[in-house]
């Protein structure tokens, strides 16, 4: 009898004094996360990634914030035939987002490569002016020779920029934007016209001997004025101009 | 020579004491002894050879008789003799009329123990009432040692004798005489004795039937049982002491035909909380939930209730509104004997104790008694809003930051073992003049937690509950604190009784729940976060009489009560985060579902507090005459009874909007929602106070009177008619203050619902109870009355809450009150006190029953289930019922088969509801609305909640030390959600229940520890649908009419391999306590 009394008035203490029990918070505290884009405007894929040798998630549709966590990360992609076509390591920041497009520097090999975006960093253009950087990946196009760009608008050449294989040019170039008053509403002139010198500072021609040229439309809005170009060979024989970034 | 001087002592005894075989030359007689040392049985055979007396004694008497008596010499005076016994053997003696003797123990001083202090004389007190009609015995002569006393004029005495064991022997003119045993009295303690007197009926005088107190208690309220006029189960106090019980929830299982899940909901004949009724005091009870009719019954200390009667079919002079039963809970105010009880216990759960436990909102200082410190308050004067595509208002962020972002973050705790004490005394005083003064009251306390592990797909539009894609996991954490009061008082005397009775009750209820939930559309997983914290507080006093007016019996009875209730929801909170990403393996989910004004499904997150206020006044009186009616006894009774119940709710609910779309939110809400960090912009959010959610939900008023006048007449002994008629006059008034600031509630068919809800009516309830006394054990009953169970607040509210259990929202209607015809059959056998064995059958026909019934809510994706009280067509209950409750002594004469008794009942029911699917047409080209409520045929199911059987059963062992018990339960499917679309009914599944409880009494009986362990089997609940069992189209809704259904796949069962499909699963776990119970 007394033992069990005992025991009951025990239970009770112990219940009482825990009524300030410790505790702790349910739910883990808030992770800090970074983010990482893959976008594929070469249609190279579809590739399947994994992260920290991990599938990185059940769906990762092109283009949109893949989150990941902070600091350097293993990244390896795969293709539809499950061949591992690349293996990168890349150190993301907390609270940023790192974005890179698959790109195949051989179109006839496996082998993916990333080119990161990294205009988002870049500090904005001057007033009326827009900030351009290119590469060349239509080597065969021009003769596997170092190229000259003039982006001309109305006629008047603006500027001409220089490319260097297939690397993009060391700096953004800034040129400015034309545009016209109407009815005291600013309106951008978004039509550039894009011509090639080759490695003699001549004008490259066409089968009709004609100069080639590309006509090339930025954005209306003047908050978005940094492009990165890729030149690469549209249909046989004519440049198509590809606006891989443009912020 | 010892012969002849026993022979003297008998002629002596005969002299003394009146009896009138004996001759007075006989007492100067000696007799001869044949030895110096005899026992006392020997003398008294030597005696009954010689003279025509018999000896009639008890098993006290006959251990007496049993020891030798020592004679001082071989021939002796009977004076002498007697003498001898009385002062060496402790037996005295009384006539019972023609030559019979009846010897009874004495109070004895035992060799060794200290005289008798007289200073400290206890008490024995009760009430003697006719075995056949239970009426009270008035005038009956009772005798105990050397004392006696007569029964007052309602069967009660009160008699003052020194310490020691007793027998009783107790006549009147016209009955048998009767010797009650194993009388114990104590210094300065009270034993009560309740008794039956058998009238003689010609029988041989001098009949003496023995019995033992304990038996004598229960055969009393059995007796009264027998003899109500209606079908009647109950329990005594007694017989509520000697269980290993540790509440009233528990003991109510050990009435025939009842059963209570959670302590809290009360089934009678496999009918759910809405259709019993719980009267405390005769009172109703008001419930202590909000959403559902129930009641914390654990609130009234078992050591303060007198009795547990459940009645089955209505009476007149009774209140009518129920249909399986009506529970009446009697408290004590003048106790039978004083008395101090104290009760400190303890428990843990096998899925809960020292495991972890979720508050979300962190545990208040005061939660363990039952209190909000203040964590729990939110702003209640706040400006609410109806958002159109207007600019926000100007205060709406500032607003926002008054509420504090703590709550919003969850905290995981160990859960530690159940607690409860319980504290209870009574006190009775003799006054002057026969006058009698007594008190009682009990404090209780009690603290659970309580956890449930759960599985589920409801809610998330898949039909796999297996699949670990869909499924939803989590637990259920319940925290409850419970506090109780009860103060009694009264003072009495032979022509009247005034008491006054307080009753409070405080229960503190917290559901959080914890979870991984999927949903289908949008293919998501998210973890959900809620919780309900409840304050509910019950005040109530009545005031209540009983007078004699005339020596003819007529007597007055009224009351008067006061109720006060206030429920209180503080700071309710639903807060859900959606998987930020899956990282190596790992999901974070850290994206709050804060949804913009656009998304208007009901699945925003939110806080609410709500508040209700209601005072209750009840009031009755009547009149009752017995008069003389063809050799009965008859009465007439009359009466008028009423109440006024005033109610209001109100509620601020805060819903948690990100204004801007493209910006994704990322981290919890206690820091996205920190008072520095609301915003309207960015990555930030605020709280919206809708219009419709702010302010005074409904404000209602309920009246209700009735009149009834009422004979119970008793025809030739045998048969007894109980029949009358109730006019009730009910005006329910309920208006939805909330309607008019927010119309379109969401339903389709609000464009026809009222301002003011309720009714307003007449109804007349004829009843009649007959009784046919096949034997004096055995009874046959056939009743029909006309109840009628009224719609209260709730479930004429539109204001919805969410319900924790259901998973749903849960609004009422304007709905009106359900009739029900009542046929009832019933043969019932007393074998012997304590004893029943009935069968019965019963229908019953409701009209416009009340059901819980989903509804299909335009713009919800199946995220959320609202659920709406609706009237139906109508419904039919049949069935029967069988009851026994039989101790084992019938097997062998032996003590521990006696104690041993088997109880059991078992109700198989057949039921059906006409449902109906409600809808709204257009009529004039759109000017107007009509709602029509059209029959959907082909469907055949039970109105809800009715299950098709269930059984109780089990046996159970009680001595003076040690008590046991073992009981089984089980019932069959029932329906849990009903909804037009029979592939969208839920039903409950059966489990099987055991309990057990073991008890043992020391210390003199003082102290008792009590081991109880419950759901010892810890079997899953579930719950499942069958959604392929009927074929036919969505019902109708706008304009499109309903079309039948046809079962074609399996029954409401669970079949699994006709395609039924589990929704919810869920483990209650072990519960083990320990209590220990110390009376001074």
């Amino acid at each position: 009898m007394k033992a069990a009394v005992n025991f009951i008035i025990s239970i009770i203490l112990l219940s009482v004094l825990s009524s300030c029990s410790k505790k702790e918070p349910a739910l883990p505290a808030p992770t800090v996360f970074a983010g990482v884009i893959f976008d594929d405007p070469f249609n190279v894929g579809p590739l399947t990634i994994h992260y920290q040798g991990k599938p990185l998630a059940d769906v990762y549709p092109l283009g949109t914030v893949l989150t990941i966590l902070p600091g350097e990360g293993k990244f390896e992609f795969f293709n539809a035939g499950g061949v591992r076509v690349l293996e990168k390591k890349l150190v993301t920041d907390a609270n940023s987002t790192r974005s890179y497009i698959y790109y195949k520097p051989n179109p006839d090999a496996e082998e993916v490569d990333l080119i990161e975006n990294n205009q988002l960093s870049e500090p904005e253009p001057a007033i009326d002016h827009i900030k351009v950087k290119i590469a060349n990946l239509a080597q065969s196009l021009f003769g596997d020779k170092d190229i000259k760009v003039i982006f001309s608008q109305n006629d008047i050449a603006l500027d001409t920029i220089e490319t260097s294989g297939i690397e993009y040019t060391n700096k953004y170039v800034e040129l400015p934007r034309a545009f016209k008053i109407v009815r005291n509403q600013k309106r951008v002139t978004p039509l550039y016209v894009l011509t090639f010198l080759n490695e003699n500072n001549q004008l490259i021609v066409a089968a009709d001997n004609t100069p080639l040229s590309y006509e090339w439309r930025s954005s209306l809005f003047e908050d978005i004025n940094i492009f990165t170009f890729f030149i690469r060979e549209g249909s046989p024989g004519i440049p198509d101009i590809t606006v891989l970034f443009e912020n | 020579m010892q012969k002849r001087i026993f022979r003297i002592a008998c002629f002596m005894l005969g002299i003394v004491f009146s009896c009138a075989c004996l001759r007075a030359q006989d007492i100067s007689k000696t007799i001869q002894l044949p030895k110096k040392e005899m026992t006392g049985k020997e003398v008294i055979a030597l005696v009954e050879k010689e003279y025509p007396v018999q000896f009639t004694y008890g098993r006290e008497v006959g251990e007496r008789l049993d020891k030798k008596i020592r004679f001082p010499k071989a021939g002796i005076s009977i004076r002498q003799l007697l003498e001898l016994l009385q002062k060496n053997g402790g037996i005295s003696n009384t006539s019972g009329g023609n030559g019979a003797i009846i010897l009874k123990a004495e109070a004895m001083t035992l060799p060794g123990n200290p005289p008798p202090d007289k200073k400290g004389a206890g008490k024995i007190t009760g009430k003697i009432i006719d075995e056949e009609n239970g009426q009270p015995v008035a005038g009956a002569n009772i005798r105990i040692g050397n004392k006696g006393i007569t029964s007052g004029i309602d069967g009660s005495f009160n008699l003052s004798l020194p310490e020691g064991n007793y027998s009783a022997a107790i006549s009147y003119v016209g009955y048998g005489t009767k010797e009650v045993t194993d009388i114990v009295i104590k210094d300065d303690t009270v034993f009560p004795l309740n008794l039956t007197l058998k009238r003689d009926n010609g029988q041989l005088a001098g009949l003496v039937v023995t019995a033992s107190a304990k038996n004598e208690s229960i055969a009393s309220l059995y007796t009264r049982q027998k003899n109500a006029s209606t079908i009647t189960d109950g329990i005594s106090a007694e017989q509520i002491a000697r269980t290993p019980d540790n509440n009233l929830g528990q003991v109510l299982r050990r009435v025939s035909g009842v059963s209570t899940i959670d302590t809290r909901y009360v089934v009678v004949r496999g009918m759910t909380e809405r259709y019993n009724q719980a009267m405390l005091d005769g009172v109703i009870i008001p419930s202590t939930d909000m959403n559902r009719r129930n009641f914390s019954f654990d609130v009234v200390p078992q050591e303060l209730v007198s009795s547990v009667v459940v009645n089955k079919t209505a009476s007149p002079d009774q209140s009518a509104e129920f249909s399986g039963g009506q529970i009446l809970i009697n408290t004590l105010d003048i106790p039978t004997q004083d008395f101090n009880s104290f009760t400190i216990g303890t428990g843990f759960n096998s899925r809960t104790t020292g495991k972890d436990f979720v508050q979300l909102g962190g545990r208040g200082k005061n939660d363990y008694l039952g209190f909000d410190d203040g964590r729990r308050k939110t702003p209640h004067d706040l400006q609410s809003w109806t958002q159109r595509n207007d600019p926000l208002p100007s205060y709406a962020i500032e607003q926002s930051k008054r509420f504090s972002s703590e709550p919003l973050k969850a905290y995981t705790y160990k859960a530690m073992p159940n607690q409860n004490y319980r504290f209870s005394l009574g006190r009775a005083y003799d006054l002057k003049k026969g006058l009698k003064f007594g008190f009682s009251g009990g404090l209780t306390y009690r603290n659970t937690q309580e956890t449930n592990p759960f599985e589920t797909i409801r809610n998330s539009n898949v039909m796999e509950i297996d699949t670990v894609r869909f499924k939803g996991t989590g637990n259920l954490h319940k925290f409850n604190t419970t506090l109780g009061g009860v103060l009694n008082a009264g003072i009495q005397n032979e022509k009247f009784k005034v008491a006054l009775k307080n009753y409070y009750s405080h229960v503190f209820n917290e559901v959080t729940q914890n979870a991984s939930r999927f949903e289908a559309d949008g293919d998501r997983r998210y973890v959900e976060l809620y919780t309900i914290p409840e304050f509910i507080s019950v005040y109530q006093n009545k005031l209540e009489g009983e007078n004699l007016i005339s020596r003819k019996g007529l007597k007055l009875n009224w009351s008067g009560t006061l109720t006060n209730i206030n429920q209180d929801i503080k700071d309710m909170r639903r807060l859900r985060y959606d998987k930020t990403a899956t990282i190596v393996g790992k999901s974070y989910y850290q994206t709050p579902a804060a949804y913009t004004f656009g998304d208007n499904s009901g699945a925003y997150d939110y806080r609410l507090s709500s508040y209700l206020k209601e005072r209750d006044y009840n009031w009755s009186v009547s009149l009752s005459q017995p008069f003389d009616f063809l050799k009965g006894k008859s009465i007439v009774k009359a009466g008028y009874s009423g109440w006024r119940k005033s109610r209001s709710l109100g509620s601020n609910e805060v819903r948690i909007i990100k204004q801007n779309v493209s910006e994704k939110m990322t981290g919890l809400y206690e820091d996205l929602l920190a008072p520095g960090r609301i915003g309207a912009t960015g990555d930030s959010a605020f709280y919206h106070a809708d219009a419709g959610r702010n302010g005074t939900q409904y404000t209602g008023s309920s009246k209700y009177q009735a009149v009834y006048l009422m004979l119970d007449q008793r025809i030739l002994r045998q048969l007894r008619l109980v029949y009358g008629v109730r006019a009730e006059n009910f005006d329910l008034q309920n208006r939805q203050d909330q309607f008019l600031r927010d119309p379109d509630n969401g339903f389709a068919n609000a464009k026809v619902d009222p301002y003011v809800t309720g009714e307003k009516n007449w109804r007349f309830l004829p009843s009649v109870n007959l009784t046919y006394s096949l034997t004096n054990k055995m009874n046959f009953r056939a009743a029909y009355s006309t109840t009628m169970v009224r719609p209260d607040f709730r479930e004429t509210s539109y204001f919805e809450l969410f319900d924790a259990y259901l998973e749903a929202y849960i609004s009422g209607w304007n709905v009106v009150s359900t009739k029900i015809r009542n046929y009832d059959l019933r043969y019932e056998w007393y074998p012997s006190p304590g004893e029943i064995i009935s069968v019965s059958a019963f229908y019953k026909h409701f009209d416009k029953p009340l059901e819980l019934v989903a509804q299909s809510v335009t713009g919800g994706s199946g995220r959320i289930r609202y659920l709406r009280f609706q009237n139906q067509d109508e419904a039919t209950n049949k069935g029967f019922e069988l009851e026994v409750r039989k101790s084992l002594g019938f097997i062998a004469d032996k003590k521990w088969l006696r104690n041993l008794t088997i109880f059991g009942n078992g109700t198989w029911m057949q039921s059906e509801v006409k449902a109906v699917n409600y809808r709204v047409i257009t009529e004039d080209n759109g000017a107007s609305y009509k709602l029509v409520a059209e029959t959907v045929p082909g469907v055949k199911r039970p109105l809800y909640g009715q299950s098709p059987w269930i059984v109780n059963a089990g046996i159970s062992y009680n001595s003076k030390i040690v008590g046991a018990n073992a009981s089984y339960n089980r019932s069959g499917y029932r329906s849990y959600v009903v909804a037009v679309l029979p592939s969208m009914v839920e039903f409950e599944n059966g489990r099987n229940l055991v309990d057990l409880q073991l008890s043992v009494r020391m210390l003199k009986q003082k102290a008792e520890i009590k081991l109880n362990i419950s759901n010892l089997l810890d079997e899953t609940t579930f719950f499942y649908t069958n959604p392929t069992a009927y074929g036919g189209s969505v019902p109708g809704n706008g304009s499109s009419e309903p079309t039948t259904f046809d079962r074609i796949n399996g029954t409401d069962k669970y079949e699994k391999d006709k395609g039924d499909k589990i929704s919810y699963r869920v483990k209650n776990g072990r519960t083990v306590s320990l209590t220990l119970t110390y009376k001074f």
